[in-house]
């Protein structure tokens, strides 16, 4: 009875999971962030009252909303340098002091001064990331039409802040968002302004690209080294200019091949054999590769595939068997109904095997051959057909 | 600490996991199934003066789930999540066994509400008119519904196989 597998297997769904370790506390931060939302809730309204008398109130008309933040209006000149991340979509003046180095995901400076860098735990980073809509630095990034729908990007992706948060806007309301996090000797910066993706002509484009913000996050110690580090980091955002993916209608930066633990992550599983009652059984195989949380734009390349193979190591009479896919899909704009935004998948599903003996499969490609494992084969269906290893569905 | 306070701890130890189980079948998602859990928990916790003298404070927290799943449903937030197939970062279900992977699979190519009444009814064990009073729908609407879900189970599970063995690729 379906029913009863439905019940054991939601059971066994449900019990599984993550470790629960820390929910309790979790829950705590979860009602802190509650009754925040709560308060804003209720100033919000504060203020739109606030905004509606002023308006209303014709004996008052120099009155008016201002909202800053904690940065400073200081000035600067820029040095002589300019460091450019055309794959992140961005180039930034580097100030005299500092030297800088292009990495995979963006662009990192170290001080010249030997006296600064005790106090720094690694170097300054400027690359991109991408925040949860609800911290996002932009209200209404998709206000702009350009983006097809609201496809989600993976939890794993989208980044939930960690420490205390503030707030605020650079002059010609630029907002950013910042959290500090003092762990033991190092406060953790990370700071954020607002760096939407653009999509090029026909590529679909999941609208969670719009959250995509450009971070300046940094590690320092001492009262001096932070203002000194936090006056770096403030320069680097105000100044930092949009190009390539970040404005419409640009040509993107030649795109890299992805790489497993960097650009993208790879995983692949079977998903075995149904065998209900009834003639119909199929063994699945499944590639996927999703963006990281750093949104580099990169091709996955493959080649992606299966062998399957008999007990003694000898390649199974299977049509297709061996088949590898090459070029799979774009990302960050690759997303399906199925995965969602910022992940391909690779479907291959095995059919009708009506030889007897043991039966084993094998990955073939990226991040490289696997050992031959065993594999249920899917049942006899009909002898006068050959058994089949297909691609199912290559989804973007 | 306060003696409902003590109560209320007591009472998450006991009913995070299954809230957040139930929030997992809901969505494929641990990290949404753990927000709702925790949400529905939080706004439990607002209420707990009154809700701790219930029979069974648990079933409020899990209608609070649930509707907390509907108003996102509503706001288009979810469904295309209910659409996801597999999600890379799923590393738990090869403990599901053979046949298990498969069903859990077309289960949550389901639609929204098809999955919500099969989830309430043989996971949770609810009747068919408290599942209908939790999600809002008329009986006849629980019960069509259900039936439409298991027959599509049966259906999805099996069609693809037969074209591919006839030889006609989607």
């Amino acid at each position: 009875m379906i029913e009863d597998r439905l019940r054991e297997t939601f059971g066994r769904v449900a019990a599984g999971g993550p470790d629960e370790v820390g929910a309790f506390d979790r829950f705590e931060r979860h009602r802190r962030v509650h009754r925040t939302r709560r308060v804003a809730g209720v100033t919000a309204l504060v203020l739109v009252a606030a905004v509606a008398s002023a308006v209303i109130l014709p004996a008052s008309p120099e009155r008016r909303l201002q909202v800053t933040g904690a940065a400073g209006s200081e000035r600067w000149q820029p040095g002589p340098l300019v460091a450019t991340a055309p794959l992140q979509g961005f180039e930034a003046e580097v100030p005299a002091g500092w030297e800088a180095n292009a990495t995979w995901k963006g662009i990192e400076l170290r001080p010249a001064s030997a006296d600064l860098r005790p106090h720094l735990n690694g170097p300054v980073q400027l690359v991109t990331s991408v925040l949860e809509e609800f911290y996002s630095p932009a209200p209404n990034v998709w206000k702009d039409g350009i983006y097809e729908d609201r496809t989600r990007l993976p939890r794993t992706v989208t980044r939930r802040p960690e420490g205390r948060q503030s707030h605020g806007s650079f002059p010609g309301d630029n907002r950013w968002f910042r959290t500090d996090l003092q762990e033991g000797r190092w406060r953790t910066t990370q700071w954020h302004i607002s760096w939407p993706y653009r999509c090029q002509p026909g590529v679909p484009c999941p609208a969670q690209l719009a959250l995509r913000t450009l971070k300046v996050v940094f590690q320092v110690d001492g009262d001096a080294a932070t203002a000194q580090v936090d006056r770096l980091a403030e320069r680097l955002l105000r100044t930092a200019r949009p190009i390539a993916n970040a404005v419409k209608g640009q040509p993107h930066a030649p795109r890299p091949d992805c790489v497993d633990g960097r650009s993208m992550v790879l995983r692949r599983a079977s998903g075995d054999t149904l065998d209900y009652a009834g003639p119909i059984t199929v063994a699945r195989f499944y590639w996927w590769a999703r963006t990281t949380a750093n949104l580099v734009p990169c091709t996955v390349r493959g080649p992606f595939g299966v062998e399957l193979l008999d007990g003694s190591g000898r390649r199974l009479d299977v049509q297709g068997n061996g088949l590898t896919v090459t070029s799979v899909a774009d990302l960050p704009e690759a997303r399906s109904v199925y995965t969602g935004a910022g992940v391909t998948e690779l479907q291959l599903k095995w059919f009708n095997w009506c030889d007897e003996g043991p039966t084993r499969m094998r990955w073939i490609g990226a991040p490289g051959t696997g050992p031959a494992v065993p594999v249920t084969a899917p049942r006899c269906i009909d002898r006068s057909k050959p058994s089949r290893l297909v691609v199912e569905h290559i989804l973007r | 600490m306060t003696e409902a306070e003590l109560q209320f701890r007591e009472f998450f130890a006991a009913e995070y996991g299954r809230l957040r189980g139930l929030g997992y079948l809901l969505t494929s998602d641990w990290a949404e199934a753990e927000e709702l859990a925790q949400d529905a928990l939080v706004r439990t916790y607002h209420v707990w003066g009154r809700v701790r003298r219930h029979d069974r404070p648990g079933a409020y927290a899990r209608k609070v789930l649930v509707n907390r799943h509907r108003s996102l449903l509503r706001r288009a937030r979810v469904e295309a999540r209910h659409l996801t197939g597999r999600r890379v970062e799923e590393a738990y279900e090869a403990e599901l066994g053979t046949d298990g992977l498969v069903l859990w699979s077309a289960v949550r190519r389901l639609p929204a509400r098809q999955r919500a009444v099969l989830v309430l009814r043989y996971h949770a064990d609810l009747p068919e008119v408290e599942v209908a009073q939790l999600l809002g729908l008329p009986l006849g609407t629980v019960k069509s519904l259900a039936h439409r879900g298991l027959v599509r189970l049966r259906g999805e599970l099996g069609s693809s196989a037969m074209e591919e063995i006839g030889g006609n690729r989607r």
